[in-house]
Order: C-alpha cells, then sequence, then structure tokens
C-alpha cells in the first residue's frame, strides 16, 4: 500500500517537473509524426501491392503459351513496418523458367535509380535513440536531486528501507515512460485497426504484444541505468554529463566501431569470399545456358519467329526443325541447366546466411547495449529481417520449381503445343529451298517475301492456363517468434538483473548527507 | 578584454571533469575514424581496380570494343578512383560508376558494394560537425548560468568589468576550448589515415585544412547557442531543449528531408517510366512505317538507310523520355537536399561535397564529362567508320543486329573494326569548377552559417544586458 503510494508519488511528482513535462510532449510529437510519415507510406506500398498482384494476373491470363507465363511471388507490405521498417528489399520475384537465375523487381514502387535514401525514421529508431535518451534525462537526477535539496535526508529520517526507496524510484520511472509510451502506442493500434481492419491477422497481433513486452524490458533497462548513474555521482550536473556519454557510448560509439572497423576487419575477406563464389557458380550456370548447349538444341541455330506483340506476350514458330530443336532445348535446360542454377542460387543464399549470421554475432558482441539487442528483436517480431528475405527467395524459388514440375507432369513443358502453330494447311517454304531458288538473297528478304504472311495464318490454341501454385506470405505463430528471439531476450533480462544488483548495492552505500 | 580573465577562464574548464572527458572522446573517435576510414578505402579502391582490370579485359579481348557491338551496349565506363575524401566522409548515397551507350546520353548509375544503412558514420563529417557540435553545446549551456550561481558574474560587475566582455570572454574561451581539443587530435588523424593509404598530398592536406577552418564556423554557432541556454531562468529543463535542437539537426530534418523529399517531388513507378518509353518509342516507329512500310519495318532493307533513321529517330524519342525519368531522379534528390539544408550539419556536408569532388556535385560534373565524351566518341567513331569499305556507315543501336541481313556479303550496317581509342572509353578523372568558381559556392554555402552566427552574437549580447545577475 505504501509502495502504491509512492509510486503514485513519484509519477505525479515526475508530471510536475517541467523537463520530463517537455520530454514527453516531444517525444509524443515525435511518434505522431513518425507514425502518420510511415502509416502514409504503408497506405502506398499497399495500393502498389494490390497493382503488382492485378498487372501480374492480368498478365497471366493474356499469356499465348505456356512459354511465356510469368507468374511471381509478390509480398504483400507488412503493416508492422509501420513500428519497424526492418530490412528493406524488392518485395517481387519474377519467375520465368527459362531465365538463368530467379530475379527480383519493383514493379509499381517509386524508386529513385541515382540516390540511395538512408531512411531510418521508424518507431523502433524513436524508441531505441530517443525514448533511451528521454528516460536518461528524466532520471539522472532522481536520486541525487533529491539529495542536493535535502528531501533525500528528510525521506531516510523516517521508517522506510533505503531498498523500498530506491524501488519506488525504479518503478515510479518505469511506469511513468511505461505509460507515456504505452498511450500513444495503443492509440496507434486503434488507429490501424480503423485503417486496416480487413488486412490484420493474428500475426499482426502476436508481433504488436511481444513488441510491447520487449520495450516494456528496454524501459525497464534504462530507468534502472539512469538511476543507478544518478546514485554513482554525487551531484546531477556529473551524472548528467555520465548520462550523456553513456548515451553516446551505446547509441553511437558502440555500433559505428562494429560497422565501420570490427566487422570489416573480421568479416570482409569471408564475405569477398563467398560473393566471389557465388558469381562464379552464376557464371557457370550462364556458361551451360550460352556456351555448352549442344547444337541439336541450341534454338538460335534454326530459324525461328518471334513476334513480341504487347497484348498477346511472345510466341514462337517456325519449321518442323524449329519445334524439334526446343522440344530438345527444354529438356536441356531441366536436366543440365536447373542443377547450375540451384548451385548458383545456394551459393547467394550462403552470402545471405553470412550477413544473417553477422547480425546475430553483433547482438552477441554487444550484448550489454539494449539498442542493438532491440534492434534485431524488434526485426524477428515483425518478420522483416533478412532472414526473412531469404525466406521469401526460398518461396520464390518453391514455386518456381512448383511450376516447372506442373509442367513435366501435365506434358506441356515438353510438349510441342508449347509453341503456337501456324494453320495446317499453310506451308511456307524453308529458307534453304528459298536461297536455292533465289541464290543472293537475304534472310530479310525471304522473311519480308514468305514468313510474314505467317502472322495471317497463325493457329493460336486456347491455352488451359495450368494450376500455379500461388505464393504463400509466412504467418509467424507465437512459437516461432519466440524462438527467433528468446536468447536476445535472455540477454535483456541478465542485463537487467545485473544493472538492479549494482544499483542495489551503490544505494545501500550511498552517502544521503 | 582582460588576459588574466581569459586565461583563468580556459584554465578552470581545462580542470572540468566534462572536458577531460569529451577530450578523451574524441581523440579516440578521431584516431578510430583514420582506422576505418582507411578499411573503408581500401574495400573502395578493390572494388574500382575490379571495374578497371574488367574494363582493360574487355579492351583486351577486343570483341567490345568492335564499334558494331558499341553500338548495342553500355560502352562509355565512368568509374568514381576513390581519394583522401574518404576520412571525412564516404558519401556512398551516391553512384559510385556511370555507363552510357554511344548514342545518346542517357548514363546508368551503379553503386559498387552498396551502402550501409547507418545513421552515423566513422568519419570527420561525423565527429567534426556533428558530435563535436553536441559537445560543445553541452560544454557551454551552463557557461553563464554556473558563474551566475557562483555569484562571480556579481562580483566582477562590481570591478566595472562590462557585461559584454563576460560574453565576449567565454565565447572566446570556449572557441580556444575548441581548438584544443580538436587540433591535435585532427592532425594524428590525418597522418595516420595517410600512413595508413599511402596516400600524400598537398592538395589533400589543404582541403583537410580548410574543411577544419569552416568547421569553426559551425563549432562557433553552438557555443552561441549554448551560452546563450544558459542565460535562461530554468537552465536545466533547458538541457532538454539543446538535446532536441542538436537531434533535430543531425536526425529529425536529414531523416524527415527523404520522406517529404519524396512527397514533394514524387517518381513515377518503374513500370510507368518503361510504358512511356515504349510508347514513344512505337509511336515514332509506327510513324516511320506508315511512311516508308516494308523500308523500315519487319527487316526492311538498309541500303537507302531508312531503317536506320527510323530507328534511331525512335531511340531519339525514347531517350529523350527517358532523361525526364533521369530528371525526376534529380529533381528529388535536389528537394531531399534542399530541406536537408534548413541544418548547419546539411549544408557542411555539401561544402566537402565541393571542398572534396563528391556527391551531388561531382554528379553533375559526371554528366557533363560523360555527355562531352560521348560525343567526341561517336565523332570519332564516325569518322574511322567513314574509311572503313565494308561498312554502310549507319551508325544506330540495331545496326549490331542487322548485321545479319548484309554479312553474308561481308558488308555490316556499321563498321566491324575495333575502336582505334578505346582508352576514351574508360573515365577516372572528372574536371569540376575552378578555384575561383568552387571559392564563390563554398562562400554561398557559408553564408547562412555566418549569419546565424551574427545574429546569435547580437542575441547573447542584448540578452546579456538585461540579464539579472543577483
Amino acid at each position: 500500500m505504501i509502495m502504491q503510494a509512492f509510486i503514485k508519488h513519484e509519477i505525479l511528482n515526475l508530471l510536475k517537473s517541467k523537463r520530463v513535462y517537455w520530454t514527453i510532449i516531444l517525444f509524443m510529437l515525435l511518434f505522431a509524426s513518425v507514425f502518420t510519415v510511415r502509416t502514409i507510406d504503408f497506405k502506398k506500398q499497399l495500393n502498389q501491392y494490390i497493382q503488382d498482384v492485378e498487372q501480374t494476373e492480368e498478365s497471366l491470363r493474356k499469356a499465348a503459351n505456356y512459354s511465356y507465363l510469368n507468374p511471381r511471388a509478390i509480398k504483400q507490405p507488412l503493416i508492422f513496418s509501420i513500428y519497424n521498417n526492418g530490412y528493406t528489399y524488392p518485395r517481387v520475384i519474377n519467375i520465368q523458367y527459362i531465365q538463368y537465375i530467379l530475379n527480383t523487381s519493383s514493379l509499381n514502387q517509386e524508386k529513385n535509380n541515382i540516390y540511395t535514401e538512408n531512411n531510418m525514421l521508424d518507431i523502433s529508431f524513436l524508441v531505441s535513440f530517443f525514448l533511451s535518451l528521454f528516460i536518461l534525462l528524466i532520471a539522472y537526477d532522481s536520486v541525487n536531486g533529491e539529495k542536493e535539496i535535502g528531501t533525500l535526508r528528510i525521506l531516510m529520517t523516517w521508517p522506510i528501507k533505503r531498498q523500498s526507496f530506491i524501488l519506488k524510484k525504479i518503478l515510479g520511472i518505469f511506469f511513468f515512460v511505461f505509460i507515456a509510451f504505452s498511450l500513444p502506442y495503443l492509440l496507434s493500434l486503434f488507429v490501424i485497426i480503423v485503417l486496416f481492419g480487413n488486412l490484420l491477422t493474428s500475426t499482426f497481433f502476436l508481433s504488436f504484444f511481444f513488441y510491447w513486452f520487449v520495450i516494456a524490458l528496454f524501459i525497464f533497462f534504462f530507468s534502472l541505468l539512469g538511476i543507478y548513474l544518478s546514485v554513482l555521482s554525487a551531484k546531477p550536473s556529473r551524472s548528467l554529463v555520465y548520462s550523456l556519454l553513456v548515451w553516446i557510448f551505446l547509441s553511437i560509439i558502440c555500433p559505428v566501431t562494429w560497422e565501420y572497423i570490427i566487422s570489416p576487419k573480421l568479416f570482409n575477406n569471408t564475405f569477398t569470399n563467398l560473393k566471389n563464389t557465388a558469381a562464379v557458380k552464376l557464371e557457370d550456370a550462364k556458361k551451360v545456358y550460352y556456351q555448352k548447349l549442344p547444337d541439336e538444341a541450341n534454338i538460335n541455330k534454326v530459324s525461328h519467329f518471334l513476334w513480341n506483340n504487347y497484348d498477346l506476350n511472345v510466341f514462337v514458330w517456325g519449321e518442323q526443325s524449329t519445334y524439334d530443336t526446343h522440344y530438345r532445348f527444354h529438356h536441356y535446360l531441366y536436366d543440365k541447366y536447373y542443377p547450375a542454377v540451384r548451385e548458383a542460387e545456394q551459393a547467394r543464399d550462403n552470402y545471405i546466411r553470412k550477413h544473417i549470421y553477422i547480425e546475430n554475432v553483433k547482438s552477441l558482441y554487444q550484448f550489454f547495449n539494449p539498442l542493438v539487442v532491440l534492434d534485431n528483436i524488434s526485426m524477428k517480431i515483425a518478420g522483416n529481417s533478412r532472414a526473412d528475405y531469404l525466406l521469401f527467395l526460398q518461396d520464390g524459388r518453391k514455386v518456381r520449381d512448383d511450376f516447372v514440375n506442373l509442367g513435366v507432369i501435365e506434358g506441356w513443358y515438353f510438349d510441342y503445343d508449347y509453341f503456337a502453330k501456324y494453320k495446317k494447311e499453310y506451308t511456307p517454304m524453308n529458307f534453304e529451298d528459298y536461297q536455292n531458288e533465289n541464290p543472293g538473297r537475304t534472310w530479310f528478304e525471304y522473311w519480308t517475301e514468305y514468313a510474314k504472311p505467317l502472322q495471317d495464318n497463325a493457329e493460336l490454341y486456347e491455352m488451359k492456363l495450368p494450376n500455379i501454385q500461388k505464393y504463400q506470405q509466412r504467418e509467424l505463430t507465437f512459437t516461432e517468434i519466440f524462438n527467433r528471439i528468446y536468447l536476445f531476450l535472455f540477454l535483456m533480462v541478465i542485463l537487467i538483473v545485473a544493472i538492479w544488483l549494482l544499483t542495489w548495492k551503490q544505494f545501500l552505500k550511498y552517502d544521503i548527507r | 578584454m582582460n588576459k588574466d580573465l581569459l586565461l583563468k577562464d580556459i584554465r578552470i574548464m581545462l580542470k572540468d571533469l566534462k572536458f577531460q572527458i569529451f577530450f578523451v572522446i574524441l581523440t579516440v573517435l578521431f584516431i578510430l575514424s583514420s582506422v576505418s576510414s582507411a578499411i573503408n578505402y581500401q574495400n573502395k579502391f578493390d572494388l574500382y581496380q575490379e571495374q578497371v582490370n574488367s574494363f582493360q579485359g574487355r579492351v583486351k579481348d577486343g570483341y567490345y570494343t568492335k564499334m558494331i557491338e558499341m553500338l548495342s551496349n553500355n560502352s562509355i565506363f565512368l568509374i568514381n578512383k576513390p581519394g583522401s575524401e574518404m576520412l571525412f566522409n564516404t558519401y556512398d548515397n551516391y553512384p559510385d560508376m556511370l555507363t552510357n551507350k554511344v548514342d545518346f546520353f542517357n548514363p546508368y548509375h551503379i553503386q559498387l558494394g552498396g551502402s550501409k544503412n547507418e545513421v552515423f558514420k566513422l568519419n570527420w563529417f561525423f565527429i567534426l560537425g556533428v558530435l563535436t557540435g553536441f559537445i560543445m553545446l553541452i560544454m557551454s549551456f551552463e557557461a553563464m548560468s554556473k558563474e551566475k550561481r557562483a555569484g562571480t558574474l556579481r562580483l566582477l560587475s562590481i570591478y566595472g568589468f562590462k557585461r559584454q566582455v563576460f560574453f565576449w570572454h567565454k565565447y572566446i574561451s570556449y572557441m580556444i576550448l575548441f581548438l584544443i581539443v580538436t587540433i591535435p587530435a585532427c592532425i594524428l588523424s590525418m597522418l595516420l589515415f595517410f600512413v595508413l593509404t599511402g596516400m600524400w598530398s598537398n592538395i589533400a592536406i589543404f582541403n583537410y585544412i580548410l574543411i577544419y577552418l569552416i568547421s569553426t564556423l559551425f563549432a562557433s554557432f553552438f557555443i552561441l547557442l549554448g551560452i546563450f541556454i544558459s542565460m535562461s531562468k530554468n537552465y536545466r529543463s533547458n538541457i532538454v531543449m539543446v538535446i532536441f535542437i542538436w537531434l533535430l539537426f543531425v536526425i529529425i530534418i536529414p531523416q524527415s528531408a527523404n520522406i517529404f523529399g519524396k512527397i514533394i517531388s514524387p517518381l513515377k513507378t518503374s513500370i510507368e517510366y518503361g510504358s512511356d518509353y515504349s510508347t514513344q518509342w512505337n509511336n515514332e516507329f509506327t510513324e516511320w512505317q506508315d511512311k516508308y512500310e516494308e523500308k523500315v519495318g519487319g527487316n526492311g532493307s538498309l541500303e537507302d538507310g531508312l531503317r536506320a533513321a527510323a530507328v534511331y529517330a525512335a531511340d531519339e524519342k525514347a531517350n529523350s523520355e527517358s532523361l525526364k525519368e533521369i530528371n525526376d531522379n534529380l529533381k528529388q534528390i535536389k528537394t531531399i537536399n534542399m530541406i536537408a539544408n534548413i541544418s548547419p550539419f546539411g549544408q557542411l556536408e555539401k561544402i566537402g561535397e565541393i571542398i572534396f569532388d563528391q556527391g551531388f556535385y561531382l554528379l553533375n560534373h559526371q554528366h557533363k564529362t560523360i555527355e562531352r565524351k560521348m560525343t567526341e566518341i561517336k565523332n570519332l567513331m564516325i569518322e574511322q567508320d567513314s574509311k572503313d569499305s565494308n561498312s554502310l556507315h549507319l551508325f544506330y543501336s540495331w545496326a549490331n543486329s542487322d548485321k545479319y541481313a548484309t554479312i553474308d556479303q561481308g558488308i555490316y550496317p556499321f563498321s566491324n573494326q575495333v575502336f582505334e581509342q578505346p582508352e576514351l572509353l574508360l573515365i577516372t578523372e572528372i574536371e569540376t569548377d575552378s578555384i575561383l568558381a568552387k571559392t564563390l559556392k563554398i562562400l554561398l554555402k557559408l553564408l547562412p552559417i555566418i549569419i546565424l552566427n551574427l545574429i546569435f552574437i547580437v542575441a547573447n549580447i542584448l540578452k546579456i544586458n538585461k540579464l539579472d545577475i543577483r
């Protein structure tokens, strides 16, 4: 009961402080601005996603034959990216099974091709960068400030244990900041429900509550740290300098030293090797396609005609030899080229895996830095980490593999119906006969005189759209999220316990005079 | 000005724990920045060398320098050679390499090695500009209030010191403090960087001295701001305001610039730009097709040059559409920079760009250089081609694919010979403004910070004259 009164008293006291008042007002203003900007950005991304999906489906409907079906794996923007932008990557994977490797693209996204923007402003950044500083600014004179004006000495003459006093301080500041964060946070949830209610999934709510819990731990850590620094020095002006130093060290010096000195020194060689291996494997795959292709399967060595018609996509026709070569070409792709492509993709995955490994090492190396740990945990909770990008790539490839396998099972992949054909009654003269009849004439002349009427004699067969497996966006479960973050949560708890013990010990021998 | 008072002020500040801690931090950071910049330089240089080797391989191979091949590929390469600027800033938001075809100016921008998505970078711009500004604010926000609390302000005014003198003493002592903290660390950092990278040039040293001198103006602004805040009634509450102002300049303005820049100068999507390009191309080509029918379309005849003219005209139209995308991109960058320039740090960064020939300043010159070189190469190619009897002298992008129409007669639409001056295709030196023009640009960019300094000097003098020193 006394404790409750103390905490209430502490919170009310904090509210009366002009400094605290301004801190909270500034934080709320920043929260509101960042949330608004991020929500607008998300809305834009969502519209672009809808356009991407519509255009892809339309293109699939219009495809003239199977060879140029272009399904895509398109990732829906995550609502939780409003809170945590995470690792940004193109959200569209083009699945064209003739290509040498799956590529990603931006489709309807706006992208400046000259300037790489460095946009970090999201709620996570606001919390890790600003809120940590604001907590330290609130807490730096919480104990020595009371000593300076003499209230600490008066309080200690009452029958109050030192432990109770310090606990009251810790909980008072923690609850105050936690409420100050939770108010706009919950309000933002309400806005999201109103604006995007139909898109909300259980994963979003799981992420939302996990994130809330992690931020509570974060606030608790910094409240403790602020109080510890206040207990550590006799004067508020000194603890202010300590607080700022600690903040500069945690938020600036540690991350930049890691990013620009330690990480390049430790991992650059490995990165270069993995990057080179991936490049070599890609070149090998290209060689299989361009150089090792046997003549009997080389479609460039037979006359075939391509029409690039924007409404119908592209289709191929020609003489019997054209069909036979294309048939052999696809067998070659399936038997020789795809294994090489998969190897190249594996090498690229290893490169990404190394990045993921280093991100985890970074958090473990800076285990004492809750800002880094929070950054790592936030992406894992939100589902927009580099590991999620890897999963997205793998899912895209799975759609590609299923698509190709479906073609093999259904037969159209190795079928002559793969091509658009001309009408049976129409027989164009082949190029060899044309040259025998017209010595010296070029291929282009042959084209103009004989092959061009093919357009009028085309027999476009009705293509039945195969039942292509669509990309299914992953939804994280409670266990998955927990498994991703439990190690880092454990680190945070250890840190909190350690700093708690330090504060406790320090305050027991604190000179209150 | 009282010499004893000034010396006493400086001596007290030197003994202050705040100063000692910040001095150690800054020195350590300056040393770390040299190490980090040297590592960064080596990585960038390796990437640069890789590109140069790749270009030389292409020249040696001889295939890609055949003039008919050059028409269908991006043949001109402009690569940034990393240099001494890496210690000041990395400028990795901008491309490291540009490639262009030989027919129209339409550069493709490439970033080698990607950019790090970090708010802060360990270099001089961050330490000398951003962090030192913060440190000077923290050092000086108690300048007057401390004296007032101790009663020394009252005491000194009894001795007949003018109030303005207090302000000038404080200001000069903090400026000297700034110099004491930064000069040795800067010299050490510069030397270490030059030793680690093996670079040493008088121009580089001059550039670093210049940027250092300019940074003193920015430090001065933050000292004046700190002194101004220290004269307010509730100075401890104002620490929140001080830090907020710093964060506003360092994070909020630059980060918001990205967001608002995109809203003010939006871009179309890549699909829209692509579609505009195709539409322009198709419309123009269709017009030619309607006019000349099979001479242009399908695989029309080459000898009359109509097909080449049609493709060239369609390319020209589409290219002008493509340039709109580049201009939109540039316009967006300009808007972002304009908003970011509200912050003094944004201005310092832009001045750094001019001094070290980097960033957006360099980009404009890169565009001019590549356009000029392209015209030169184009003329040389046409001249060399005119001497080739096996060429139809048709300069157009499809020449390489149309060669199969005449190849069996030993004739090419455009010369199949190797370009005689392949060294022109690689550009590593970019000509920028003359020293006079650069000086004018720097002075213009310095004007806002000079005005801000003057405003705060006047404001501080006015405030100290009204200050209740009891």
